[in-house]
């Protein structure tokens, strides 16, 4: 079997303008890899995603050859940083923070860090500035949390104080055990109500109120919903887990994950749009780009592309009735919205009693009660920007490399409806005066950042965020609704032979690399072999 | 008024930048539209004021094969069309072939250890391997050719090359935010398909 080609296919610099110069030619010498028709492969990988490649990653470590084809010019989808302001300013796209990937057993397994990985955690990981000049802190450290808490509510700082430890607890218990874990009846009870209800009953204070339901609810579901009663533990899951980010930027997780997959004999192929899978006696046998270039496998193939879209790329009959009609219900979520700025300072958050905080991320929220309005705005396609939770992230504060030296990258992101009542394109229109309004929200707290200090910006509406990468449907950071049943839960397709992964399978969104371990662990069994095995390997 | 890019890097520039870029494409947008659709002389400053952001990174001037000066040649009248051709559609200008500087090195300054290793280039037939400083974002689908027929000189988005000895990434001109800026403000088209081709506009 052979990759054929209509054109030239040339193995791009697939690290291009993802990150950091150095770390793309490092690996240019390091592997010398490139597609020749001729070449043979055991897996196509569609879509070049981070949980896509960890899965190609564990794939190419037990031995199987593996080609990943990613629609852009750059690897990584959510999980990309790029310089669209300025040269020198790494801007992440989307994602920033990525608590729970260090957590995944592939961080280890694949030894990352030998390619580039490294995690900054900063010991103030969270500030949570009001209008009215008063603030919240989180650290790592419980105590002094507990002294910015306290000067709202006694009650409150005493009850943070005991709950983090607890919690810590309970979760540290595995999913499917937490029914017998410590205080299981109260966290239960706690984590089935909405995240407005139980920062409700945990906290007395607004503040506090506001900035647990803030930080829990910067996109998907809304803390007005039940089931979502875990956004109030956000602040305590901060304590406890801390906000790891990327040095260099969030892409460099993906960047780790390409070097890793070339120095194991692996290919990727930029500027490669999936168009069609190839199904040969009711087997996917690879796939057709839209250049014309086809790209056989001899074992599988595995996809990232979104549910949505794939279904279009074969025969309808292939997929079946009840697989096509799960698809069709298959919901978007609530849209993110994402605002890059070059700057010539940090955001600077004055504090009650003088000198300033300043942070790697923040969040913004007035009210608690604002997120009972999400759902409303978003199902009427309605713009509100007064009191939606903004987060605002400057990695260049926790990691100089982010700018040159001196100047800073702001992003300030949150969730809008992608579909506006005149029309999702109707924010080709508004999305300039919408970041300008959001902006001056920001400005409220930190005043010091005003217009001369912004160098250049770089928008992203939900739709802008679609046509970047178009996994991401109508905008969902997290491909859709968090808490809907995966219609392919098994990581396997109606059509023999294909896989799929990405956050479109569980446990779903975000930085976790867990969809693409798991999908990993699912094709190494049906090939023979195991996660365990490929894990374990030497790499 | 000619912004150059050794103007002082405070952060008011970024500032005045943006107001006289706006201000600028007001004033010379028509002007700019009428002028002739190649690269004019380097020395022509007025005409070319920078309509993106000065870049404030440190953008050292990478080591070149040569020790060549902008300065020394634009400012005895050598306009920027003459060294490079724009190839159609023009995704990136041309160096000059060692032939062309030749033509002059033959004997201006042919005594320089600097013109002697150029004249070995030229002698072993060898391409000099210039480092290229600005490069067009892959996956992008870009042209000069579509710019300079809009009316852009070269400093209008490179800045005065011409008074720098070295060539070092002294404007923002290749990333997103710049492009959309100015689209954005001349209204010149802006789907995403007027610079990638994937994914297609539903
Ligand atoms: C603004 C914003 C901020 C976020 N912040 C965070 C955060 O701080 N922390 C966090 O954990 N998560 C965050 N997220 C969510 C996170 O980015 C995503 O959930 C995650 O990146 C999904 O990863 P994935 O590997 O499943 O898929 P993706 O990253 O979406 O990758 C899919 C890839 O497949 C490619 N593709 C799609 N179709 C095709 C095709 N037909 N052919 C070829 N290639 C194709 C795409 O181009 C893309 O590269 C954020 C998201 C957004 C939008």
């Amino acid at each position: 079997m052979s990759q054929e080609s209509a054109g030239n296919v040339s193995r791009r610099n697939f690290l291009g303008a993802a990150t950091a110069a150095p770390v793309a030619l490092a690996v240019q010498r390091a592997s010398g890899q490139s597609a020749a028709p001729t070449d043979r492969f055991d897996v196509v990988v569609a879509g070049a995603g981070h949980n896509s490649l960890v899965c190609a990653a564990y794939l190419a470590k037990a031995g199987f050859k593996v080609v990943v084809l990613e629609g852009r010019p750059t690897i990584g989808g959510g999980c990309k940083t790029q310089e669209v302001c300025m040269p020198g300013f790494k801007e992440d796209l989307c994602s920033s923070v990525h608590g729970a990937f260090r957590t995944n057993p592939a961080y280890k397994e694949l030894g990352l860090r030998d390619y580039g990985l490294e995690y900054i955690d900063d010991e103030l990981v969270m500030h949570i500035p009001f209008f009215d000049g008063t603030s919240i802190t989180v650290y790592r450290d419980l105590a002094k949390t507990c002294e910015t808490i306290a000067k709202f509510s006694k009650k409150d700082a005493e009850t943070f104080r005991k709950l983090v430890p607890d919690y810590e607890a309970y979760t540290k218990v595995p999913a499917k055990d937490r029914a017998s874990a410590p205080k299981a009846g109260y966290f239960g009870r706690l984590n089935a109500m909405s995240g407005y209800d139980a920062a409700c009953s945990l906290f007395e204070s607004r503040y506090m109120r506001a900035a647990a339901v803030s930080c829990g609810h910067f996109g998907g579901v809304a803390g007005s919903d039940f089931g979502t009663g875990n956004q109030a533990f956000s602040l305590v899951t901060r304590v406890v887990n801390g906000r790891s980010i990327a040095k260099g930027g969030s892409g460099m997780l993906s960047v780790a994950l390409g070097k890793f997959i070339e120095a194991h004999h692996g290919v990727i192929l930029t500027n490669k749009p999936v168009a069609q899978l190839m199904v040969e006696g009711g087997k996917c046998v690879g796939v057709e780009c839209n250049d014309g270039s086809k790209f056989r496998a001899e074992k599988a193939v595995v996809s990232t592309i979104h549910l949505k879209h794939i279904v279009n790329m074969a025969p309808r009959e292939l997929w079946g009735e009840d697989f096509l009609r799960n698809i069709e219900v298959f919901k978007p979520e609530h849209a993110m919205f994402s605002m890059h700025y070059a700057t010539s300072d940090p955001p600077q958050y004055p504090v009650a009693g003088g000198g300033h905080v300043i942070s790697t991320e923040a969040a913004l929220l007035e009210q608690a009660e604002s997120v009972l309005l999400l759902n409303s705005y978003n199902a009427r396609g309605e713009v509100w920007v007064d009191d939606i939770p903004l987060q605002i992230v400057s990695p260049s504060v926790g990691d100089p490399t982010r700018a040159p030296a001196g100047y800073h990258t702001v992003k300030i992101e949150g969730t809008m409806p992608y579909g506006l009542k005149e029309g999702p394109k109707h924010w080709d229109k508004i999305r300039d005066e919408v970041a300008e309004r959001i902006f001056a929200r920001l400005r409220r707290v930190a005043p010091n950042l005003t217009a001369d200090k912004i160098l250049a910006k770089f928008l992203e509406s939900p739709l802008d965020i679609e046509r970047m990468n178009p996994a991401m449907w109508r905008g969902s950071a997290h491909h859709g609704e968090r808490r809907q049943l995966s219609p392919a839960a098994n990581y396997k397709l109606p059509i023999a032979g294909l896989y799929q992964t990405g956050a479109c399978t569980p446990p779903g969104g975000s930085i976790t690399g867990y969809p693409g371990r798991n999908a990993a662990t699912v094709l190494l069994k049906d090939l023979g072999t195991s996660i365990e095995v490929a894990g374990a390997k030497q790499a | 008024m000619t912004r150059t890019v050794s103007a002082r890097r405070t952060r008011l520039t970024a500032a005045l930048a943006a107001t006289l870029s706006a201000g600028l494409i007001l004033l010379f947008g028509l002007t700019l539209r009428a002028q002739q659709a190649v690269p004019a002389n380097g020395a022509n400053a007025a005409a070319q004021q920078l309509l993106v952001k000065e870049n404030v990174a440190p953008h050292a001037a990478p080591e070149q094969p040569l020790p060549f000066s902008h300065k020394t040649h634009v400012s005895r009248g050598v306009q920027c069309r003459v060294c490079h051709t724009n190839p159609e559609p023009g995704n990136q200008m041309t160096f000059p072939a060692v032939a062309t500087c030749m033509g002059c090195h033959k004997t201006t300054a042919a005594d320089r250890p600097a013109i002697q290793k150029l004249a070995g280039f030229a002698q072993s037939g060898e391409a000099i391997p210039w480092v290229r400083v600005y490069e067009v974002t892959k996956g992008v689908t870009w042209t000069h050719r579509k710019h300079l027929q809009a009316g852009l000189q070269c400093g209008n988005c490179h800045g005065p090359v011409g008074e720098t000895e070295r060539m070092s990434m002294a404007t923002a001109v290749t990333t997103m935010g710049n492009c959309i800026a100015c689209h954005q403000s001349r209204n010149a088209p802006m789907t995403c398909h007027t610079c990638h081709a994937w994914p297609a506009e539903e």
